[in-house]
């Protein structure tokens, strides 16, 4: 009983320093939570507006004056990490958010189209935006014979200026853009999805195997189980071009944070084990055997027999020609 | 006399073993590539390809690439695991490689002893077979060394050191931060023929 208290404090002060954790240095100091925010979307190529995007955003996560986050309802389901601490890590959460945002169907906290200079500001004439971490998604669009597809963006409202030193309370981003040119005739894409495990030392707490959902515009197209016999990965070729491909992981794994991000054509889904234990050694990659294989054939003893049998046939004519001798 | 004589049969009768027996190995060793190469066509180009293009101008990054720690893929022939097909332009020399080492597999082909090409750190045992890695001991530095994966993912490496390890010194094998290792026994056995190669990379 004593044990089980014990353990339940510390597990208690694990989730403390876990929960305040905070997402960003503060060198800005603490956020003035009674501010209001406002968020402005522009979409350019280059130069060139993108006019009526369709943009939303969601609420993933809200903030304290001191910079923790808190996960929304909607988004404390996902085991994915919303403590991110590099550009990298947040396109990564913006990427694995925008599977789930779109298979679940999830209502956007705002929604709007981006105006004839190519930008849409949140907090005009809608609803006030309240702090916290968004997911920003622009949807697909086409103008001047090209298609553009935006990268999904996580947000800080307020978010910090260039030099971290100040909080701003107004903050624009401009999504990453990715444009092609409309083929003349439809094509098709291939899509694929590897699995990574990020768990050394608890490997035995891997599932045998996993169940990811490539989704077509939203809706779930294929459901395909990844295992170690097929090497955790899969392919699907010849998928028709136009529509957007998104890939997610079906279930929400015990234990394991969830990550999925495009390389190419290629979905990569990483698990990340969550325990912060120390990992235990995993299988030495070294053969424990203390003497390497033995490689050769057995071509010692054929001079030695042959120098052997020579000695004794030389030692047996002599003997021979002795005994004559004396005969 | 007489036993000299049985002495002189018993050198011959091991000769011969020893030959049939590497007949055996380099007929085993082909008959598998055989297999693989109906498996798989024959790449066109031997560049190693970090990238390529689909048809839709979408870039393909290879698996390895994204996940240098995953399992090296394998396919089965007879029952056994093939990681890759080694490539020895120097001696016309193409042998497939088994996943795991074991005296059985090593009596069929190269075998895995530990590594992989993805995380540089692959080292290959084979037997002294003249169809095998018999003639490891006559490679030069700067010979070339071509392994290509079941993806058909190609890894060029040159060697770069020759040297001869104990049979001990299983450490040793595998210290070093050697892109790929060879190896092999001496003639007498007593030694580790090993041949430390460096990727190439474009």
């Amino acid at each position: 009983m004593k044990k089980s208290k014990c353990g339940i404090a510390i597990l208690l002060i694990m989730m403390m320093a876990a929960l305040s954790l905070s997402v960003w240095a503060a060198p800005a100091g603490k956020i003035d939570t009674q501010r209001e925010v406002e968020l402005t979307v522009a979409v350019l190529d280059g130069e060139t507006p993108l006019v009526s995007v369709p943009v939303d955003i969601y609420l993933v996560a809200t903030v304290d004056e001191n910079i923790t986050l808190t996960a929304t309802d909607t988004f404390a389901k996902y085991n994915v990490n919303i403590q991110a601490k590099s550009d990298a890590e947040w396109k990564t959460l913006a990427s694995t958010l925008e599977g789930y945002v779109l298979r679940d169907k999830i209502s956007s906290t705002g929604s709007g189209k981006t105006d004839d200079s190519g930008k849409l500001t949140f907090s005009i004439g809608q609803a006030k935006l309240s702090q916290g971490l968004y997911l920003v998604l622009c949807q697909d669009h086409t103008q001047d014979k090209k298609n553009y597809e935006a990268a999904p963006a996580m947000v800080l409202l307020p978010g910090q200026d260039a030099t971290g030193s100040e909080w701003q309370y107004e903050v624009t981003i401009n999504p990453k853009l990715t444009s092609t040119s409309i083929p003349d005739q439809p094509t098709t894409v291939t899509r694929k999805v590897l699995k990574v495990w990020e768990d050394e030392g608890h490997t035995k707490k891997r599932p045998t195997e996993i169940t990811v959902q490539l989704l077509c515009d939203g809706e779930v197209y294929e459901e395909v189980t990844l295992n170690q016999e097929i090497n955790w990965r899969y392919t699907w070729d010849e998928l028709e071009s136009g529509h957007k491909w998104k890939l997610v992981e079906k279930d929400q794994l015990e234990n394991y944070k969830v990550a999925v991000t495009k390389e190419g054509v290629t979905f990569v889904v990483t698990n990340t084990y969550k325990d912060d234990t120390p990992a235990t050694p995993g299988t030495p990659g070294t053969p424990t055997s203390p003497r390497l294989p033995q490689t050769g054939q057995l071509w010692w003893p054929v001079p030695l027999l042959l120098a052997c049998g020579l000695l004794l046939i030389v030692f047996g004519l002599v003997r021979r020609r002795g005994k004559k001798n004396e005969a | 006399m007489m036993i000299g004589l049985l002495l002189i049969a018993a050198a011959l009768f091991l000769t011969i073993y020893n030959f049939m027996d590497d007949n055996r190995a380099s007929r085993s060793a082909h008959g598998v590539m055989d297999q693989l190469r109906e498996m798989r066509p024959e790449k066109e180009s031997e560049e190693d390809d970090a990238a390529s293009q689909s048809a839709a101008g979408e870039v393909e990054v290879p698996d390895y690439v994204l996940n240098p720690k995953m399992e090296m893929p394998v396919k089965v022939i007879d029952g056994q695991e093939y990681i890759a097909v080694l490539k020895i332009p120097a001696f016309d020399l193409e042998l497939p490689v088994l996943s795991q080492w074991s005296y059985p597999n090593l009596r069929i082909a190269p075998c895995r002893y530990q590594g992989s090409a993805y995380t540089d750190d692959l080292v290959i045992a084979a037997h002294n077979y003249t169809s095998h890695f018999g003639n490891l001991k006559n490679l030069q530095e700067g010979d070339t060394v071509i392994l290509t994966d079941m993806d058909d993912n190609v890894f060029t490496y040159k060697v770069a050191l020759r040297e001869t390890l104990m049979p001990t010194a299983v450490e040793e094998m595998s210290s070093g931060d050697w892109d790929l290792t060879l190896f092999t026994c001496t003639l007498g056995g007593s030694y580790r023929v090993t041949v430390r190669c460096e990727r190439v990379r474009e």
